[in-house]
């Protein structure tokens, strides 16, 4: 069987998983709370060394987890804020 | 998951879909309903509709999204990309005949030339349990020169800050050798969390500063449980987390909390962190050097009264909580590098736990272990 024929049989399967997806939450019910979130972007390490913002750690210039470059408030795209859990501006 | 847009690849996970874009080389996450709405909008331009027959069948939606939802599904998204500075140089070792003292961790012997007994005596007992005679890893050189009253801090030569109160050396110092270590070798993630384990059970715990992470992890290792890192926990290109042996950051509003675990770190000396909080350092116990793959993820939230509640998270709300926290990546982000993330982490049992007991909490961890074991 060649790689070509295998994705054209899953495709249906895949196809039908989608249907199962809309089918249980596809209501749209226009009070529901829905968001579109970024989640990763392209990112380098923010380590530097000169001292200046490292980015990680309990040590100097910036606290854990408030200024890495990933690590941005929890904002959809919609402009709306949705936080699981966790306090993104806690100390 | 085929999807009309070829760049995007789709990621059905329980209630959640996530879709990587190689055009943006980002991620996005959606959840129930708007997973839905992402797929059926798909579906439509599959169809061949139009953007304003495709949008206007969602009139009673928030248009806001509709429309960055069809933008994404007809490959439009935007994302302009974020360049940080490299990696933390840590330059070449230069032999000298200067006394040093050495601590090994991982892959880096961090040979120490102190200046003066001040500064020996604020940074040593922080990295003493790391001391080896004989260095038999890659040689890192720390030295000090003074700027005043102030200490300027070298790696191998670069310097790494400038005019640093005593008090503050072994933060600074400590942080940086942290990034070294875990930079010094390929990785596939790193997230500010702690990762602990009992048993064939590890957990790693994001959580952003100030959610009690490391007191949790503290009083974890009190209770019988093996430390892998409190800060910072990698994963590798195989899965697995890579200890990070230093000593644990205790806040001042945790001194107390923790005094009868560790009725010693009160007698400790201070050290004054960037935004003047007091902190203590606690030797790690039970360091677990060996690599293995994680079990679980816990996002751990101390609040004032709260009632203990672990609940399962999806994959989309498990991602948020990593960012919430804090991540980086080792390199650029590709299809083959997310789809490790997801099968090595994304794909874990996820839990958020929140609570005021402490030992509550402990239990509730424990239980998942012993359920794991």
């Amino acid at each position: 069987m060649k790689a070509d024929d295998k994705i054209e049989e899953l495709e249906p399967e895949v196809n039908e998983i989608k249907r199962g997806f809309m089918k249980k939450f596809g209501m749209y019910a226009a009070t529901a709370p829905m968001g579109m979130y970024m989640l990763m972007t392209p990112s380098r390490s923010a380590a530097v060394s000169s001292g200046q913002n490292n980015g990680w750690g309990n040590g100097d210039q910036t606290a854990p987890g408030s200024s890495l470059p990933s690590n941005q408030a929890e904002n959809t795209l919609e402009g709306q804020t949705h936080q699981i859990h966790g306090d993104s501006n806690a100390n | 998951m085929p999807l009309r847009c070829g760049c995007l690849h789709a990621y059905l996970i329980n209630s959640s879909l996530l879709l990587f874009s190689e055009k943006s080389e980002s991620v996005y996450g959606f959840e129930e309903e708007a997973a839905s709405l992402f797929l059926k909008i798909d579906s439509l331009l599959e169809e061949g509709q139009k953007k304003d027959e495709v949008i206007g069948q969602f009139s009673s939606l928030p248009q806001d999204l509709v429309e960055n939802i069809y933008a994404l599904a007809a490959c439009q998204d935007v994302v302009q990309k974020e360049v940080y500075g490299p990696r933390l140089d840590i330059g070449q070792y230069q032999p000298d005949s200067l006394p040093r003292v050495h601590y090994l961790a991982n892959d880096l012997t961090f040979s120490v030339n102190y200046p003066h007994r001040t500064v020996y005596d604020q940074l040593h007992p922080v990295f003493s349990h790391l001391t080896v005679d004989t260095p038999t890893t890659h040689l890192v050189s720390v030295d000090f020169e003074q700027e005043g009253e102030n200490w300027q801090l070298k790696l191998n030569g670069n310097t790494i800050a400038n005019a640093v109160d005593v008090t503050r050396l072994a933060l600074i110092l400590q942080e940086n050798m942290i990034i070294a270590l875990y930079q010094f070798r390929p990785y596939l993630i790193a997230m500010h969390a702690a990762a602990v384990g009992l048993g064939d059970a590890l957990f790693i715990m994001p959580a952003v500063s100030g959610s009690g992470k490391t007191t949790l992890a503290a009083a974890l290792m009190k209770e019988g449980f093996s430390l892998y890192s409190d800060e910072i926990s990698t994963l590798d290109m195989h899965g697995e987390v890579e200890a990070l042996p230093f000593s644990l950051n205790i806040k001042e509003g945790s001194w107390s909390v923790l005094k009868k675990d560790y009725p010693l770190l009160e007698e400790t000396p201070f050290h004054i962190r960037f935004d003047q909080q007091k902190v203590r350092f606690l030797t790690p116990e039970n360091i677990k050097l060996q690599k293995r793959k994680p079990t679980h993820l816990i996002f751990p939230k101390y609040k004032e009264g709260a009632k203990t509640t672990l609940l399962a998270l999806s994959a989309c709300e498990a991602m948020k909580g990593i960012k919430e926290g804090g991540y980086q990546l080792d390199s650029m982000l590709v299809r083959e590098r997310f789809e490790d993330i997801l099968n090595y982490l994304i794909i874990l049992p996820k839990f958020s736990l929140e609570y005021s007991s402490l030992p509550e909490a402990i239990e509730t961890i424990k239980e998942l272990a012993h359920a794991k074991n």
